[in-house]
């Protein structure tokens, strides 16, 4: 029972991590909270339903492209609400992104209607039973992709010059504008890693869960909390901690109450707040 | 208070017109509008103090409005107490939390604030909906007794206009003195510099508690006049839907001015209202709106003047003479 | 009057202050010079309570400042001004100066609140004191304008205003002369050596070596963090090392 916990726990906490480095990799590269990050995993979602429902694409081709408009989408957003304020106070890219999330959901609100939608996918019947755990493929799949995204972007960052400039960025971007690094490209280039994150979370996670607009708002919630926990612009920290939520919250559900789990990541948030500000692995970027 | 002679004259000229309004308008309706927009206006201010005079974004009002809704409908409900008390406890409740939110926060970067603050707003929500045994969760709670102050109770619309009225005038007043105080022009040395704040003296870290707290009893007030006036809420009570509102209002009204506050929340709340602009369609608007004041003029209406103002000035200072 | 003892602090692992010691006595003025990233405002964030040292201490008047908070430096009469000039823009000059000067009246923030007839004294007293040193300075005019539309040479006028409002005894200033025209110089050079001669004791940190020559007593000299010399500033100017520091070998 406890391992079914923790393995449901890390399930979970992979999901957390796939939407949460999205964040808090823009954060540590432009110093700047997309608020409209929930919103562009929901949209994901719907892009996910839509290529089932009205395209009738396979399960992979259908993610393909989620991706490819959840990427343009990351364009437009950075374009509108990141890229012009880049210069201006933090307080007003605030208000931007969270303008942006507005639109994003009382538009997904407009368009599909808060009716929920689900999505079936292949995976979906495939059990696993590893000792005392039993997972479905779907749910394997999920730890799967946040694995391999982070080793992705790890290495991405590390061995390409779009990686590089991406950490010159992070560090000070008015030398980058001397050096002649035209930091609004990067910018945008960040957002569109990040839409592509979230897009294959949002991909991942339909078929599991019902899909309606305000989908986003619930898992920000968590996101930000395990952004804060990690430590702001710390994408290895944002993984970590992100899997140590949903084991805690996996135990916590199941040892205490129901209640508990879904109030233990805000406690941690501001018990980490509290006593490491920095968040329990430092501020430091590293991307 | 350091008022000019002009600055009474406008504001005794809107207090005649606002006494006057409901003799001229009939309309149940009307009367609702304007009722909803002197809440907002309490609230309005709420976030003003943080946001315009501060410099600091929290997304903590509509916490503090739902929690001093929900304080409120339970003290009348559960323990009887007179509309007086409750109000006054459903303030005291929204600064209460606002401090014990604030002391970790406000320590924090500007960055963590916002999140935190998002955080409890979002919290406080799931709160209300899962603590079924003190809140009734989804199904909310209906029959608030209605207010009643000293020897009457509140129950047409005029009498709730008029009692709003002047509790919308204490609150204005009471603001007002408070930001042109010592402690007011302190509050903007945070918002301005803080680092020039500390090294000029002032403990900003206290200066931004009391604000917030400050803010958390406003939303409180706002929250409870609410409840009392629909005598039904439940979590959406907690909707960032208030939030997107009020954002408006500020920012697009002037943050950092009094007179802004009450004009963004008159416009905003007044005009979709008459409009019958659909809640949706309302918010999606207000985040366009949003997108492109926050791109155009940062500083809304309030600070455009200002500039304007200053600019002309700056022309004067030439022939002044410089240094 | 000012003491530093041993004060050490690094970032990221990079040394910025490497031990550095010396004493402010009572009424001089003294000089703080050295290259460019020397450590001379790291040192100034460390004695004003902006920043932490890893190691050492500072004392104020005898009493140990080392882990107070800035503002509380402040209300002790050690004043501080910036390097990169700051003020607050949206407010107007006199109010910018009435902030700077009411912590310093003894009123709490929150009393204020109603203007009873004590709290119109004071801060009457407060808006004859701002004038006054508007006036001394030069620029009376300027009372009513909003901070930000200055000129650079009025807000740096204005800064000086900020800091002596509270009526500080020691007065740390950051480059007080950088960018300004060669009157306003003179008027500024001459408005410290009255102050000093009030009473008033300085640390000063300047690249124009002409004023600091000028008006300091005696002078500190930093590079790469470590103090390399101090004394006269006629002794200083001669120093090997410093020359060396300045101009390479």
């Amino acid at each position: 029972m406890l391992l079914q916990h923790i393995a449901n726990g890390l399930i979970q906490g992979s999901l957390y991590a796939l939407v949460a480095v999205g964040l808090t990799l823009v954060y540590g590269v432009l110093e700047v909270v997309n608020f409209a990050h929930g919103e562009l995993y929901m949209l994901a979602a719907f892009a996910l339903y839509m290529a089932f429902a009205f395209l009738k694409l396979p399960y992979v081709l259908a993610v393909g492209l989620t991706m490819v408009v959840m990427m343009g989408l990351g364009l437009v957003l950075s374009r509108t609400a990141i890229v012009p304020h880049l210069r201006r106070s933090f307080e007003t890219t605030v208000l931007a992104t969270l303008a942006a999330s507005i639109i994003l959901q009382n538009g997904a609100r407009f368009v599909f209607t808060a009716t929920p939608r689900q999505v079936i996918v292949p995976l979906e019947d495939v059990i696993l039973s590893l000792g005392s755990v039993i997972v479905t493929g779907q749910r394997l799949l999920v730890v799967v992709i946040a694995a391999l995204s982070f080793l992705g972007l790890q290495l991405y960052v590390r061995h390409t010059r779009m990686g590089k400039a991406m950490r010159a960025v992070s560090q000070n971007k008015e030398a980058c504008r001397m050096v002649g690094i035209d930091v609004r490209r990067i910018a945008s280039f960040t957002m569109i890693l990040g839409a592509a994150l979230c897009a294959l979370a949002g991909s991942v996670v339909a078929p599991l869960y019902d899909i309606f607009p305000a989908m986003g708002t619930t898992v920000v919630f968590k996101s930000f909390a395990v952004v804060i926990m990690g430590g702001m612009g710390n994408v290895p920290g944002a993984t970590i901690a992100a899997l140590l939520l949903g084991v805690g919250e996996s135990l916590a559900g199941g040892y205490v109450s129901l209640a508990a789990k879904d109030g233990l990541g805000f406690s941690l948030m501001i018990l980490v707040l509290l006593i490491r500000p920095d968040g329990l692995f430092g501020r430091r970027v590293r991307v | 208070m350091r008022m000019s002679r002009r600055e009474w004259m406008l504001v005794l000229a809107v207090t005649g017109i606002a006494l006057l309004l409901p003799l001229v308008v009939r309309s149940n309706y009307l009367l609702h509008i304007m009722i909803m927009t002197e809440i907002y206006v309490i609230l309005a201010l709420s976030l003003n103090l943080v946001l315009g005079y501060a410099g600091l974004l929290s997304l903590a009002p509509p916490a503090f409005f739902g929690i001093g809704a929900y304080t409120s409908a339970l003290l009348s409900l559960r323990l009887h107490l007179p509309f007086c008390s409750s109000l006054a406890l459903a303030g005291v409740a929204g600064l209460v939390f606002a401090a014990a939110i604030g002391i970790p926060s406000l320590r924090l970067s500007r960055h963590s604030f916002v999140i935190v603050t998002l955080s409890f707003t979002l919290l406080a929500q799931l709160v209300a909906t899962k603590w079924t045994d003190l809140t009734r969760g989804a199904m909310g709670l209906p029959g608030i007794p209605p207010a009643a102050v000293l020897w009457f109770t509140v129950t047409s619309k005029t009498l709730w206009y008029y009692f709003l009225l002047g509790l919308t005038l204490a609150s204005l007043a009471f603001f007002t003195l408070l930001v042109r105080s010592r402690l007011g022009r302190a509050i903007q040395t945070v918002r301005e510099d803080e680092i020039l704040a500390q090294a000029s003296g002032i403990d900003t870290w206290r200066v931004k508690f009391y604000t917030f707290a400050v803010s958390g009893l406003l939303g409180g007030v706002a929250g409870s006049c609410y409840a009392h006036y629909i005598t039904f809420i439940d979590p959406s009570v907690f909707d960032f839907y208030y939030m997107e509102n009020l954002l408006i209002m500020v920012i697009l009204g002037g943050s950092g001015t009094v007179w802004g506050t009450v004009a963004g929340a008159v416009i905003f709340n007044m005009v979709p209202e008459l409009l019958r602009i659909h809640p949706e369609l309302r918010t999606f608007l207000y985040g366009i709106v949003l997108l492109v004041a926050v791109t155009v003029a940062p500083e809304g209406l309030a600070g455009w003047l200002r500039a304007r103002r200053a600019r002309q000035e700056n022309i004067v200072q030439e022939e002044v003479g410089r240094a | 009057m000012l003491e530093i003892r041993g004060l050490t602090k690094h970032f990221l692992g990079v040394p910025a202050l490497k031990n550095v010691s010396f004493t402010v006595e009572r009424g001089e003025i003294a000089g703080l010079i050295g290259p460019n990233g020397s450590g001379k405002t790291t040192l100034f964030d460390c004695v004003t309570g902006f920043l932490a040292p890893d190691r050492g201490a500072v004392f104020y008047r005898e009493r140990e400042i080392t882990s107070a908070a800035p503002h509380a430096i402040a209300r002790l009469g050690l004043a501080r001004i910036f390097q990169q000039v700051r003020t607050f823009p949206r407010l107007t000059v006199i109010e910018n100066l009435r902030a700077a000067g009411q912590q310093h009246q003894g009123l709490r923030l929150t009393s204020g609140f109603i203007p009873w007839k004590r709290i119109r004294d004071l801060d009457r007293a407060l808006d004859e004191r701002a004038l006054d040193i508007l006036s001394a300075l030069g620029i009376p005019q300027v009372a009513g304008f909003p901070a930000g539309t200055l000129s650079y040479g009025q807000q740096k006028l204005l800064e000086i205003a900020m800091a002596l409002m509270s009526g500080p005894d020691l007065l740390l200033l950051d480059e007080p002369v950088a960018g300004v025209n060669p009157t306003l110089i003179e008027t500024i050079k001459e408005y410290l050596k009255q102050l000093n001669r009030e009473g008033t004791t300085f640390l000063i940190i300047e690249h124009n070596l002409q004023v600091v020559m000028d008006l300091c007593h005696r002078v500190f000299v930093l590079d790469s963090g470590e103090l390399i010399a101090q004394g006269p500033a006629a002794a200083v100017q001669q120093n090997e090392r410093v020359l060396e520091a300045y101009f390479g070998r």
